[in-house]
């Protein structure tokens, strides 16, 4: 497999059909969710994608908007001059070309997304009390927001389906396991077979959780912090152990998540 | 590691260093602390100090952690693996498919030495290596079965085949295969059983399976165990592995074993050793895993490689001429190769059924006995004593679409009765219910005119619960499979929405647990599948798996469960 064959954008692994069918929609005017398991590379992939196109970008943390009027700015008070209104950067950036990146969409309440309505249907467009105008939205500008979704994930909360229908929604997967072990091996300096072998445990777990043996999926984080400790000198056993065995439970002995996931590093893992 | 390195490294510990350097260095260092002993944490093992119910306890969830090491290479609910505590008497290759029995024997009668964690590396090589026989049969050995040296050389084949494609696959657990090894051939057939090296077959199982040095007086052995290693050796992939044909690789080995030209050729006993393949200077390997001899460049273990290293092994066979000769014909112009397989000079005595002179008659004595010895526990004994498997068989299915089917029958009595039930979890109980209006019928209204109290009547039922387990067990004996009188849905049927009912209504009640278990009998055994229990593996659809068969021992059964509750529930309710 060739490089760019495999990196359509740069670093960063998705699928020729899926990445062509998620620039289709964004350019036709659709707004994109992208879903997925932790650690897919959701939020990466806007910034990846807007940086190789060109396209501005800005992301906007949504868990952190804990007042409808939060999307648009805050009240300051500043010396001689008063309490003023300072506009937000997703404000400003409504009204130019370019991308925003709604971050963990789900993670702020739901009245919390009443005020983008407007901004995310035909209307484009929105009241802002603080400004005294409608501020309508750049023609050039697109959506991509992310979300995690399921009962492991506290803090998140259900969308009302008006704000869901807005989106079409594209699943991000865990990178095939010859394509894991090329991206490791890109970020840190660490012998190849130790790259597949993080890259193999990855993707089995995965598929562990696929067929609920395990109760939560893998995402790329655990393999890149064994790669980080590998690269410190740690050999490839306690790397493994470290970086994926505590994310699970421990609760049950011998039957416990942390005790398959040894056995599953056990198994991948030569003995010397 | 290449795939050529990796390839002989796992030829090197399986089949071949491994056990001169248990000899020579002692089995510690040559098995190395036990594997199990990483995720089966000290406290976690049994221990002589706790109490019965605990240890029990203990050993089921030791039993779950075993079975899902097959599972990790395998996948999930894909086998049923029953637990057998009487290997010497009941153990057989099991013929039902997904089913997988393991011995609990190494835990029972471990030899002297073996650890309790060395005894589960036993058992989980055991669960790894029967699993991977279902996973990687790739053909019908039905027509063997009427061959006894036939049906061992093919099982030899593929115990050999599917080592190698585990090992590759997951280097780590190679360890748990070899402790297998070392407890059920040396251990159980070679000491208990008196497996010895008595005739060509026996050499030849011992040479590739023993994990101790096996004594060979035969070339005729030599011969075929070096062509095992060589067909190893040449399929350096999992893929290629698998489609080694093995029906045709154990015909070879056959026309190795009793092929006339070489049946008299003895030597004096010798040790099968890898001085006898690879030369007094061993393999070209270093490093930990090695014998630090040589650079670290090795080579794969080729007929080529063998034969540079040690050519004295080889000289007394024409091997590379078969193995390198290919003609070609000629027919209308068209060029055929003709392929000469290894073993074609011997192929007039690859139709043994009906062709057994080359077995001598010592040989074929020992290997009936053998086969008697292996076969006997099925035919009982005049006492009627069951014995009794707990297991947890794999979902079905449709397990989930039977078990929907059974709550939506029973959807309007979990209802009432949890509404019923809803006060038990109040703190202080209640002492008045107020009826729902849809349980009254006209008269009870009527009186309810005259008796305001029927309306807040003090009902001490429904105080708050004494903490308690509640056993449903429902015979699956095959009469269950009869239809109710009113011949409506078959008793099973009707069994399984009563589980439903038993578990939904009383799912809310924090005081209480509730266990569902089926139980019949086949044989001498009493067979109870666990349909739902209270605990992390909480899995209400299983009961969606109840089907009847066999027949029905319900003392036996009642009391299993009722020793299993006991052992299992502890004090204090904790629902997950």
């Amino acid at each position: 497999m060739r490089d760019n064959d495999t990196f359509l954008l740069p670093g960063f692994y998705i699928p020729r059909e899926k990445l062509k069918i998620i620039e289709d929609f964004l350019f036709s005017g659709f707004h994109v969710m992208l879903a997925g398991n932790p650690g897919c590379g959701k939020t990466e992939f806007g910034q990846v994608w807007a940086a190789s196109r060109g396209i501005p970008v800005h992301k906007v943390n949504c868990g952190a908007i804990r007042s409808p009027r939060d999307w648009f700015g805050r009240h300051e008070f500043r010396e001689g001059t008063g309490t003023v209104f300072v506009p937000t950067k997703f404000l400003e950036m409504l009204e130019r070309p370019g991308l925003i990146i709604l971050d963990e969409i789900n993670r702020t309440t739901p009245d919390n997304h009443n005020p983008i309505m407007n901004i995310l249907d035909g209307n484009r467009e929105v009241y802002v009390e603080e400004l005294g105008r409608y501020v309508r939205v750049h023609d050039g500008t697109i959506f991509l927001a992310t979300r995690n979704t399921g009962r492991q994930h506290t803090g998140t909360f259900h969308l009302d389906h008006a704000l869901e229908d807005r989106f079409q929604e594209v699943r991000l997967e865990l990178p095939p396991e010859e394509v894991i072990a090329q991206i490791i091996l890109a970020k840190y300096s660490i012998p190849s077979e130790h790259a597949e072998t993080i890259a193999r445990l990855t993707v089995k777990l995965n598929d562990m959780y696929d067929e609920e043996m395990l109760s939560k999926a893998m995402g790329m984080r655990p393999a890149f912090a064994a790669a980080a400790l590998v690269q410190k000198g740690n050999s490839l056993d306690a790397a493994l152990r470290y970086a994926f065995v505590n994310r699970y439970s421990g609760e049950g002995g011998p039957e416990s998540e942390q005790a398959l996931v040894m056995q599953t590093i056990q198994g991948l893992v030569k003995r010397t | 590691m290449t795939g050529d390195r990796r390839m002989f490294s796992a030829l090197h510990r399986l089949f071949l260093n491994g056990r001169l350097r248990d000899v020579a260095r002692g089995d510690d260092e040559w098995f190395g602390p036990p594997l199990s002993a990483q995720w089966l944490p000290f406290k976690e093992a049994l221990s002589s100090d706790a109490p019965d119910g605990e240890n029990m306890k203990r050993w089921q969830s030791v039993l779950r952690g075993i079975t899902r090491t097959a599972g990790i290479i395998f996948g999930s609910r894909r086998y049923q693996v029953r637990f057998d505590a009487g290997y010497d008497e009941n153990y057989r290759h099991t013929t039902s498919p997904g089913v997988i029995v393991v011995s609990t024997e190494p835990v029972k009668r471990p030899p002297p030495g073996f650890s309790f964690h060395d005894a589960v590396d036993a058992m989980v090589g055991q669960v790894i290596h029967e699993a991977a026989h279902l996973h990687e049969r790739r053909e019908d050995e039905s027509g063997l079965a009427e061959d006894e040296i036939m049906s061992v050389l093919r099982h030899l084949a593929e115990d050999v085949i599917i080592d190698a494609i585990v090992a590759m696959q997951y280097p780590g657990f190679e360890g748990y295969l070899l402790k297998y090894r070392r407890y059920f051939i040396d251990w159980k057939l070679r000491n208990q059983w008196s497996f010895q090296a008595e005739g060509r077959l026996k050499q030849l199982v011992l040479s590739v399976r023993s994990t101790l040095p096996a004594k060979i007086n035969r070339w005729t052995v030599r011969h075929a165990y070096l062509y095992l290693l060589y067909i190893l050796s040449k399929h350096q992939t999992v893929e290629q592995l698998r489609k080694i044909n093995r029906t045709e690789l154990a015909a070879q080995l056959y026309a190795i074993l009793y092929d006339a030209r070489h049946a008299e050729h003895w030597r004096d006993p010798d040790v099968l050793s890898e001085s006898l393949v690879l030369g007094a200077e061993g393999p070209p390997v270093a490093g930990d895993g090695g014998n630090n001899r040589g650079g670290l460049r090795v080579n794969p273990l080729t007929l080529h490689t063998l034969r540079q290293l040690h050519r004295q092994t080889f000289e007394w066979s024409d091997v590379d001429k078969f193995v390198s000769e290919q003609k070609v014909r000629k027919t209308n112009g068209k060029a055929t190769a003709i392929t000469k397989r290894w073993s074609d000079a011997y192929r007039h005595r690859t139709a043994p059924v009906e062709n057994k002179q080359a077995l001598t008659p010592e040989g074929r004595g020992l290997l009936r006995k053998w086969e008697e010895e292996r076969r006997s526990p099925l035919q009982g004994d005049a006492t009627y004593d069951y014995r009794t498997m707990l297991s947890l068989v794999p979902l079905h299915a449709q397990a989930a679409d039977r078990y929907r089917s059974a709550v939506s029958a029973v959807r309007s009595q979990i209802v009432r009765l949890r509404k019923q039930l809803a006060c038990a979890n109040t703190k202080n109980g209640r002492d008045i219910v107020f009826l729902q209006s849809g349980d009254l019928d006209e008269e009870a209204l009527y009186r309810a005119k005259f008796a305001t109290d029927l309306f807040r009547r003090p009902n001490d039922s429904f105080r708050r619960l004494t903490p308690m387990d509640m056993v449903l067990l429902i015979d699956a004996s095959r009469s269950m499979r009869e239809p109710l009188p009113d011949g409506s849905v078959p008793k099973y049927v009707a069994a399984q929405r009563l589980a439903a009912l038993f578990v939904e209504a009383l799912e809310p009640l924090e005081s209480v647990r509730t266990w569902a278990f089926s139980f019949s009998s086949f044989e001498r055994n009493v067979e109870i599948r666990e349909l739902y229990s209270p605990g992390i593996h909480a899995d209400k659809t299983r009961i969606g798996d109840l089907y009847p068969e066999n027949q029905t021992p319900e003392y036996e059964a009642l009391l299993a469960v009722v020793r299993h509750v006991q052992n299992v529930s502890g004090f204090g309710v904790r629902k997950s």
